[in-house]
C-alpha cells in the first residue's frame, strides 16, 4: 500500500511559506527523469504524468540550447504537447525567460484546453493576475489547470550570467551541462565533468533589478512549489497548497511515480526553507521602503498611485 | 403629395445608418435616401507616411466585427506592392481564419433580424441560443487560427504568423462539425421563418424589394483583385450623387459612394452566389436566403481546408521591404472588401484606400427599398446587413 501523503505532510510557517497544506520531501521513480533533472525531477514527472494520463495538454516551460551558435544556454517559452518531450525542458536556466508568454500560444494555435504552467514566483503571479484580469486573454482563466511554482531567491539577466559563467567562473558558456545553486555557492558542471564554483555573493552584482523588489520566495500563489532547498541533493522539496495539488501529487506515489519522506527526516529540513524565504522577504522590504522614499511606486500598487 | 419620413438611427444592424424616405400618399417609398452616419475615422489619413507592417494591423480597428477581411485585404494588397508571394499553409491558414469570422458574423445577423420573421419568443430563445453556440465555433476558428478572437494577430504581410497544432486541426474539424449540424437545423428554421412571414404579410418573394442593380463578387470564399475592374470604378462623393437639390441629405452621410460602371451594385451573399452560380433571385428577402446557405458553405469549407492544410509547413514569407501599389481584395460577410496600398522602396505607405465591403451597397439598399411601402423599408435594410 501506497503512503498517504497526509501522513507524510509537515505544516510549516505560513508567514514564510505562503499558504499551504503540507511540505514534503521527493524525488521521481524514473530515471530518465533524474539523469537530466535539476532536483528531485519532481516538476518533469508531474508533467509527464499529467500528459500521459490526459490532465493536461499542454505544459508551459522553458527550453534552453546549449549549443545555440547565438546565445548558447539563453531560454525560450515552449508548449510542450508531447511527453516525450518533457524533458527538453528539465533543469534550470538562472536566466530570465518569459514563460507567460506562451500561454496565449498554448489557447491559440495549439489549441491547449488544460494547461500546466511552470514558472518562478513572480510568474506564477502574472498567470493568477491574469486569471483574475484576463485582459487580451480571453477563455485563458479555466484553461490552466495547474500552476506549478519554482523556489527562487534571485535571477539574473542573460549577460549577467554569461558574465558570472565566463569571467567569474572562467567557464565557455558552451561547455556547460548544468548550473546550480547550493551550499553559499554558484557551481557550473561541464560536460567534461569539471566541477567549478565561486561564492554566491560573488554573482549579487549580476542579479536581476526586479528581483530585488520581489518577496515571494516560495511562489505562494501556486499549486505545487518545488524547490532544492532544504532536501538533500537529488530530492526536491515539495510544498502542496491546494486540494488539486494534493490530489495529482498523491495519485502519482499510488501509481508508484514518486518517492517520499517526510522533510523532517532529511537534512537540512524545513527549517531552512522558512529561514530564507524570511531573509528574502525582509532584505527585499528594505529595498522597497528605500524606494518608496525615492517616491518610487511600490511593486504590485503601481497602478494605486496617480 | 408626398411625405418626408425619417427613421434615425435605424437599428439592428452593424454600423450607424439614417434613412429619409420621400413617401406617397398610399405608403409608398418614391424615393430612398440610405445614409452612412458613422464618424469619419481617417484610416485612409492615418496610414501616410507609417510603416506598411502597422497599417496592416491599424487597419484591422476598422471593424469589430469583420476584422479578419481587413487584415487579410491590407495584407493581400501591401503583397501584391512589394511583390511577396505568401507560402501556400499561409494562404488556406488566412482563408480559414476568415471563413470562422464570416461563419459567426453571417449567424450573428440572423440574430439581429430575428425579430422582423418570428414572434413566438420560446422560439426566438431556441434560435438565439443555436446561433449563439454557431458564434462560438466560428469564434474559436479565430481564436485558434488567429491567435485572437478579435483583431487577430497572426495575419501578416507574408501569410500568416503560425501555423497550427495537429491537436488544433482535429479541435477545429470536431467543432466545425457540431456547427454543421446546428447550422442545419438553423438554415431550415430561417427558411421556414421567411415564408410563413411572407404568408402572413401577404408578400411575394420573388419581387419584394426587387431592384434592377448589376452584383459584383470576387470569389465564392477568399477574394480576386484580377476580378475587379478598377477602371469602371469611381467614388463619388454624395454631393456628386445625390445632386445640389438633396444637399442636406448629402452633407448627412459619411464616406464616399462607389459605383462600378456608373451605377450602384450589390455586393455580398446573394452577389456572390450570383455571379458564381448564376443565381438570379431578385427578392430582396433572397439575401438572408443566401446569407444562410453562404454559413453552410463556409463551415464546409473550412473543413475541407483542414483536411488539405499541411499543419508543419511555413505559413510566412520573407520579404524586404520594395516599392509599388498593390490591391488586395477580400470577400468579407458583407460583400467585397477592397485594400489598395502604394509603398515607397523602405515599406512606408505613401498612399492607402480602401473600399469597405457595405459601402457598396448604401445606394443600392436605396434602390432595393424604392417602390415598396415604407413601413417595410427597414426590413429591407436589415436584409443587407449594414
Ligand atoms: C532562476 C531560478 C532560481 C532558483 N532559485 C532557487 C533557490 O533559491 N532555492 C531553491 O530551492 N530552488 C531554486 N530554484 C529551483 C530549482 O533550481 C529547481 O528548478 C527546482 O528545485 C525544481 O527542480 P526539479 O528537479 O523538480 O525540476 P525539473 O524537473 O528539472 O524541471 C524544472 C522546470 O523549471 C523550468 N525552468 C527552468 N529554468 C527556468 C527559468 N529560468 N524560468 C522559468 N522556468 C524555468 C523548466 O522548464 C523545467 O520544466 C530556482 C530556479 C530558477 C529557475
Amino acid at each position: 500500500m501506497a503512503e498517504d501523503l497526509r501522513d507524510v505532510m509537515v505544516k510549516g510557517d505560513e508567514e514564510a511559506l505562503g499558504p499551504h497544506i503540507g511540505v514534503f520531501t521527493a524525488r521521481s521513480t524514473d530515471g530518465r527523469i533524474l539523469k537530466v533533472s535539476q532536483d528531485g525531477g519532481i516538476v518533469s514527472a508531474v508533467a509527464i504524468y499529467g500528459l500521459e494520463e490526459g490532465i493536461f495538454d499542454g505544459f508551459v516551460a522553458s527550453v534552453a540550447d546549449p549549443d545555440d551558435p547565438e546565445e548558447p544556454w539563453k531560454p525560450r517559452p515552449v508548449v510542450i504537447t508531447d511527453p516525450d518531450e518533457v524533458l527538453e525542458a528539465a533543469g534550470t536556466k538562472y536566466t530570465y525567460c518569459p514563460n507567460v508568454s506562451a500561454l496565449k500560444e498554448a489557447i491559440t494555435t495549439k489549441a491547449c484546453e488544460s494547461i500546466m504552467f511552470v514558472g518562478t514566483p513572480c510568474q506564477v503571479r502574472a498567470v493568477r493576475k491574469l486569471q483574475i484580469v484576463p485582459l487580451g486573454m480571453r477563455h485563458f482563466p479555466e484553461k490552466v489547470k495547474l500552476v506549478m511554482g519554482i523556489i527562487c531567491m534571485e535571477n539574473f539577466p542573460y549577460e549577467g550570467l554569461r558574465s558570472i559563467v565566463e569571467e567569474l567562473c572562467g567557464v565557455w558558456m558552451r561547455e556547460v551541462a548544468k548550473f546550480d545553486i547550493g551550499k553559499g555557492k554558484f557551481w557550473v558542471f561541464t560536460k567534461d565533468g569539471d566541477v567549478v564554483s565561486i561564492p554566491i555573493d560573488e554573482t549579487h552584482p549580476f542579479e536581476g533589478e526586479p528581483c530585488h523588489v520581489c518577496t515571494d520566495y516560495c511562489a505562494e500563489l501556486s499549486d505545487i512549489t518545488a524547490g532544492s532547498v532544504g532536501s538533500p541533493d537529488g530530492w526536491s522539496t515539495v510544498i502542496v497548497r491546494t486540494p488539486k495539488g494534493l490530489e495529482i501529487l498523491q495519485d502519482m506515489v499510488d501509481k508508484g511515480l514518486l518517492e517520499v519522506k517526510s522533510i523532517e527526516e532529511v537534512k537540512p529540513g524545513l527549517g531552512l526553507v522558512e529561514k530564507l524565504a524570511q531573509v528574502k522577504k525582509n532584505k527585499n522590504a528594505k529595498e522597497i521602503e528605500e524606494r518608496e522614499e525615492l517616491n518610487l511606486p511600490r511593486p504590485g500598487e503601481v497602478f494605486t498611485k496617480v | 403629395m408626398a411625405e418626408t419620413v425619417e427613421l434615425s438611427p435605424t437599428t439592428r444592424h452593424e454600423g450607424h445608418g439614417k434613412l429619409v424616405l420621400l413617401v406617397d400618399d398610399e405608403g409608398y417609398v418614391e424615393r430612398a435616401f440610405y445614409l452612412n452616419t458613422s464618424a469619419i475615422r481617417g484610416f485612409e489619413a492615418m496610414a501616410k507616411g507609417r510603416p506598411a507592417e502597422f497599417v496592416q494591423v491599424a487597419v484591422m480597428r476598422i471593424c469589430g466585427i469583420c476584422q479578419a477581411t481587413h487584415g487579410t485585404a491590407s495584407a493581400e494588397a501591401f503583397e501584391r506592392a512589394m511583390g511577396i508571394e505568401p507560402p501556400k499553409a499561409g494562404r488556406q491558414l488566412r482563408e480559414l481564419c476568415a471563413l470562422g469570422n464570416r461563419i459567426q458574423s453571417h449567424v450573428l445577423h440572423q440574430l439581429l433580424v430575428l425579430d422582423d420573421f418570428v414572434e413566438d419568443e420560446k422560439e426566438k430563445v431556441e434560435a438565439i441560443k443555436r446561433i449563439q453556440q454557431i458564434r462560438k465555433i466560428g469564434q474559436y476558428v479565430v481564436d485558434v487560427v488567429g491567435g485572437e478572437g478579435i483583431h487577430p494577430p497572426n495575419i501578416r504581410i507574408g501569410g500568416m504568423a503560425s501555423n497550427i497544432t495537429e491537436t488544433a486541426r482535429r479541435k477545429l474539424y470536431r467543432r466545425l462539425r457540431e456547427a454543421r449540424d446546428l447550422m442545419e437545423e438553423q438554415h431550415e428554421f430561417m427558411m421556414d421563418a421567411i415564408e410563413s412571414y411572407c404568408e402572413e404579410e401577404g408578400i411575394d418573394m420573388e419581387t419584394f424589394g426587387k431592384h434592377d442593380q448589376p452584383f459584383l463578387a470576387t470569389h465564392p470564399t477568399y477574394g480576386d483583385p484580377e476580378k475587379i475592374d478598377f477602371d469602371r470604378v469611381v467614388e463619388l462623393r454624395p454631393i456628386e450623387y445625390y445632386g445640389k437639390e438633396n444637399l442636406e441629405i448629402a452633407l448627412e452621410h459619411n464616406g464616399q459612394i462607389p459605383l462600378y460602371d456608373g451605377v450602384p451594385v450589390e455586393v455580398g451573399p446573394r452577389a456572390r452566389y450570383a455571379v458564381f452560380d448564376a443565381v438570379d433571385a431578385r427578392g430582396v428577402l433572397y439575401i438572408h436566403v443566401y446569407r444562410s446557405m453562404e454559413t453552410l458553405a463556409a463551415i464546409d469549407r473550412a473543413m475541407n481546408i483542414l483536411d488539405e492544410l499541411n499543419t508543419s509547413a511555413p505559413t510566412l514569407a520573407e520579404w524586404e521591404p520594395k516599392a509599388g501599389f498593390g490591391i488586395g481584395v477580400h470577400e468579407a460577410p458583407r460583400g467585397t472588401n477592397v485594400h489598395m496600398a502604394e509603398v515607397d522602396e523602405k515599406g512606408i505607405v505613401k498612399n492607402y484606400r480602401i473600399i469597405a465591403a457595405s459601402t457598396w451597397n448604401f445606394p443600392t439598399v436605396e434602390k432595393a427599398i424604392e417602390g415598396e411601402k415604407a413601413d417595410y423599408a427597414e426590413v429591407i435594410m436589415r436584409c443587407y446587413d449594414i
